[in-house]
């Protein structure tokens, strides 16, 4: 049985009169990863922080590592095993990439700090600019020092806020790269994003949050959930009396067409596909191409933030598959489509 | 090494790294060591200044009731000695100044840096993190401040001689310096603490921190204008209120730096 390392219940964080995060529960397991996804504001960075033991909840339970955060002494033995990257490198700026490291590998009590130090700064391709002072730094050097500060304990848990918010794409992708690594290691991964690739490559399961979880599970699964399984399939042409036939195959849950584009979302697909193609076939539909219509993260994360604006009175499904309802849209081409 | 000590080094660190704090505290040691050095010398120069003044002969008057021993001594060496007492008072303000500029320095420059989030993730807790961070700050300002004072008696030995050295520096002056300087520098510190955890830059928070000073300057208008000369008694009392105060303010700085004020509160 695996272990489980984050376990969030109910979990509400109030700041004055302002309810930043509302009820949220999710647990994450030792070796998983995942994905705090939502629009600015939505209780990301509030969430990673009480995690971080730097905020306290307003109300429910947090558990990292089976301890419960409630006292000083418990939450001290937590922070011994966690790293948080910033949302803002947050660095002394007049100080080394070496003496910045140092310190915090001083005030982590390591042992050979100075090894720990050396270790990150190759290991984060910064060694041969490590007395240079980190003012001097590019963003995406900062970015990969403050990686470092953060792994040079050897946390179990690595929490990331916005790892490669406002980096180049050359930066990203090395953040990116190290991360990817970090994840095959078996580490332990909870990051805020707004980028939905990286939270599609880097994590196993996607949190959608706007102040309360919205959705969390697997891309895949909310894929399946939210859109169902679509197929597209390019003809030369369809008529009226085609699409009626069509309409009344029992396995179709869904049909649009535009110009000479089938868009049909199917019951059973594995099973349905190969009907679906002899229908058209027998029906004289001419087909030029079949393809499976993936929704991307996007479109998913999208359609979830625009149900939680519109069912804002509805209370969420916090915890497990997606909350509120109003889900199987009506079928539709979507934007950015084009036919090759 | 233990996280208080890396902490307290690594603010000192931080400190003499930022010229313009170490600069502006410097020129004022060395104002505030020049101006009145510069003063016994022209005393010492022209001896016919040392009594052209009613209001200088009744701080003198006062002053030979506090030492008798300086009846006998040359009006030069009186008016000196006066000089020297007046402006020893003057150093009780560099502690507040040095605390309060690498405090707010120190804090504010966390808050804008956003360096102080990463720290707080650390085992280190919010009580070794203040007590290393005030340790630093106070070494420098005291340190600072003790070694001006010794610029200054050095001086005044050289330009006026052994015998204001020996008057002009008495208990009084040396529990003045010795005793109420790191008092001071705790209270300048807590209130640095404090002040910056509600302002945005650190000149606002020097701004507002310098109200300290007031009571300091009360000091010295009162013992120039002859209103009063310091005795050690005086001394020990301003010692006894100023522990009072630093344990109110270092209670304050505790409740403000706690992690979650820290990030949820300070702006």
């Amino acid at each position: 049985m695996s272990e489980r390392y984050i376990e969030v219940n109910g979990v509400s964080k109030r700041f004055g009169t302002h309810l930043a995060v509302d009820r949220i529960s999710f647990d994450v397991d030792r070796g998983g990863s995942l994905a705090l996804l939502g629009p600015n504001g939505a209780g990301k960075t509030t969430t990673v922080r009480m995690l971080a033991c730097l905020l306290r909840p307003s109300e429910g339970s947090i558990r990292v590592f089976g301890k419960p955060l409630d006292r000083e002494s418990e939450r001290q033995e937590v922070r011994k095993r966690i790293g948080l990257l910033t949302e803002s490198p947050g660095l002394y700026d007049r100080a080394t990439a070496w003496y910045n490291l140092l310190y915090f590998a001083r005030l982590y009590g390591l042992e050979h700090p100075e090894k720990a130090v050396e270790k990150y700064l190759r290991r984060l391709e910064l060694w041969d600019r490590r007395n240079d002072v980190t003012a001097a730094y590019s963003k995406g050097m900062k970015q990969r020092l403050a990686i470092a500060r953060a792994l040079l304990h050897e946390p179990d848990i690595i929490f990331l806020d916005e790892p490669t918010s406002g980096l180049d794409p050359a930066a990203a992708k090395s953040v990116r790269d190290f991360l990817q690594a970090l994840k095959e290691q078996g580490r332990t991964l909870l990051m805020t994003t707004h980028n939905l690739l990286e939270a599609e490559r880097l994590a196993d399961r996607i949190a959608v949050v706007q102040t309360r979880l919205l959705a969390l599970d697997s891309p895949v699964n909310l894929r399946r959930q939210l859109f169902g399984h679509r197929i597209r399939i390019q003809t030369a042409g369809v008529s009226e009396a085609q699409l009626r036939q069509l309409e009344n195959l029992e396995f179709i849950r869904n049909i649009a067409l535009q110009e000479q584009t089938l868009w049909l979302e199917l019951i059973e697909p594995e099973k349905n596909n190969s009907r679906v193609i002899s229908a058209l076939v027998e029906g004289g539909v001419q087909v030029i191409w079949v393809e499976e219509d993936r929704a991307s993260l996007e479109d998913i994360y999208l359609q979830l933030i625009r149900d939680s604006a519109e069912n804002a009175a509805v209370p969420s499904q916090a915890g497990s598959g997606l909350g509120g309802p109003g889900r199987g849209p009506a079928i539709s081409p979507r934007p950015n489509e084009g036919t090759p | 090494m233990k996280r208080t000590e890396v902490v307290v080094r690594k603010e000192i660190k931080e400190i003499l790294g930022n010229r313009g704090l170490v600069y502006s505290f410097l020129g004022l040691i060395l104002f505030f060591v020049l101006l009145p050095v510069a003063l016994s010398a022209v005393i010492q120069a022209s001896p016919a200044n040392a009594k052209s003044d009613a209001q200088l002969n009744e701080s003198i008057r006062q002053l030979m009731r506090l030492i008798p021993e300086l009846e006998e001594a040359p009006d030069q060496i009186r008016s000196t000695v006066l000089v020297v007492r007046h402006f020893s008072i003057i150093f009780l303000v560099l502690p507040v100044i040095g605390a309060l500029g690498s405090s707010t320095s120190s804090i504010v420059g966390e808050k804008q840096s956003r360096s102080i989030e990463p720290v707080l993730v650390t085992p280190v807790t919010s009580g070794e993190l203040l007590f290393g961070k005030s340790l630093g700050t106070v070494v420098m300002a005291v340190s600072g401040t003790y070694l001006g004072f010794a610029l200054y008696v050095i001086l005044i030995w050289a330009v006026a001689g052994p015998e204001v050295v020996r008057y002009g520096f008495d208990l009084t002056s040396l529990l003045m310096v010795g005793l109420l300087t790191p008092l001071i520098a705790i209270l300048g510190l807590g209130s640095g603490v404090i002040i910056s955890s509600r302002v945005k830059d650190s000149r606002t928070a020097q701004q507002v921190g310098g109200l300290i000073v007031l009571p300091i300057v009360f000091l010295i208008a009162g013992q120039i204008s002859g209103l009063f000369l310091l005795g050690p008694g005086f001394v020990l009392v301003a010692a006894i209120i100023l522990i009072v105060l630093d344990v109110i303010v270092m209670r304050l700085g505790m409740r403000v730096f706690d992690r979650e004020r820290i990030i949820s509160d300070w702006r």
